[in-house]
């Protein structure tokens, strides 16, 4: 059978011509890829603050541990008395060594900041005397007692029953000296600034 | 007919899908190592305070050490005696006595004793709760040449919230004869 013009010009039907895609294709694609990105992008976002936070809040809290170490050191009159003008403090960071001075002003201190990066740290610290030395003239409340039991224990209960409790403690020893609590506060921009609080006793004796 | 020839049709979405899910599973898997992340920021900080804790108890053995020492060597004697089996059962219930009494003071949980006055500053100071003691305060001797090394071992330790810190220290000692 003879092919009619039309037939001869027209170009065979070929599967492969609708293989590309289409706009809408395309549109719906980026849509998806949008809706499923922008998610990505938040929590990238998000998991970098919070490593970021914590690197600072590592920071702050070694430093705060370098600052109660130097007070631990500190001569322990001076410092009970808030009497150190300024207290040398040499700390070694990621970033070199770092020289500053924390400066008292009776019982409170504040430091040199501390810049790391692009966070600045902010040391402060607090001397209070929590237990009060004993004065035999005017005696108080206010002084560590330790308890003393008599080395005489009770006997021990007949028909194997066992020992009795301990007896409760029949004198106290009053201390005859101021002892301390040290607060090292640091302070680096986050939500809550890094409090670290310890005793310190008087060991001259 | 055309249709049937057609077997690309819908692969971009399909595909476009399967990206989609594997971007939202990464973020799934980044969401809860973040939420983990923030956990680690608690612990850190409990850390640093246990660690404070344990140092106020070790402060506090000690300085009951310096004032008290004469206290602290009664219960020595007895635990040699006991320890080389020549002590009777009422050295061995007088030991127990003393040793319970002295450990007293160093235990915060214990009502009324200087460790709970302490431990009642540190967390008002910090906002936080705190508990720490002292698990062992003995004296260990080292024979050296000639002399006799006598060392104070105080085993302290400290918590905050879930983080448990202990510190051990030996402390030289100098026993007059």
């Amino acid at each position: 059978m003879p092919l009619s013009a039309r037939e001869k010009i027209s170009p065979p039907y070929c599967p492969s011509s609708r293989a590309g895609l289409s706009l809408v294709e395309i549109l719906m694609a980026l849509l998806i890829l949008t809706i499923a990105v922008l998610p990505a992008i938040g929590a990238f976002s998000g998991y970098y603050g919070v490593a970021t936070r914590q690197m600072e809040q590592e920071m702050a809290l070694k430093l705060g541990e370098a600052v109660v170490n130097v007070l631990m050191t500190t001569n322990y009159s001076e410092l009970k008395e808030g009497a150190i003008p300024a207290l040398p403090l040499n700390i070694q960071t990621p970033s070199g060594s770092f020289s500053g001075t924390m400066s008292f002003a009776g019982g409170y201190a504040s430091g040199t900041p501390v810049t790391i990066g692009k966070t600045k740290y902010i040391i402060g610290a607090e001397v209070k005397k929590i237990f009060l030395a004993q004065d035999i003239t005017a005696p108080h409340n206010n002084a560590l007692e330790f308890s003393w039991l008599s080395p005489d224990a009770p006997p021990p209960l007949p028909f194997g029953g066992g020992a009795l409790p301990p007896p409760p403690p029949i004198a106290t020893y009053s201390c005859f000296n101021d002892l301390i609590c040290l607060k090292v506060t640091v302070d680096f921009g986050g939500a809550k600034p890094i409090e670290l609080a310890t005793f310190r006793a008087d060991m001259a004796r | 007919m055309k249709k049937m020839l057609n077997p690309r049709k819908g692969v971009a979405l399909a595909m476009v899908m399967v990206f989609c899910i594997a971007i939202l599973g990464l973020v799934t898997i980044l969401v809860f190592n973040t939420r983990s992340h923030r956990g680690s920021h608690t612990y850190q900080h409990d850390a640093s305070r246990a660690l404070m804790a344990a140092t106020a108890a070790m402060q506090l053995a000690i300085y009951k050490y310096r004032v008290l020492p004469s206290e602290y060597y009664k219960i020595h004697t007895l635990e040699t005696l006991k320890n080389k089996g020549t002590a009777d059962a009422a050295a061995v219930n007088a030991l127990n006595t003393l040793k319970t009494a002295w450990m007293a003071d160093f235990q915060s949980d214990n009502a009324g004793s200087p460790a709970a006055k302490i431990k009642a500053e540190i967390d008002q100071s910090t906002g936080g709760n705190h508990s720490f003691g002292v698990e062992e305060f003995s004296l260990v001797s080292k024979a050296a040449q000639g002399y006799t090394r006598d060392y104070l071992k105080i085993r302290a330790w400290g918590a905050s919230g879930d983080t448990r810190k202990v510190l051990e220290e030996l402390i030289e000692v100098r026993i007059s004869d």
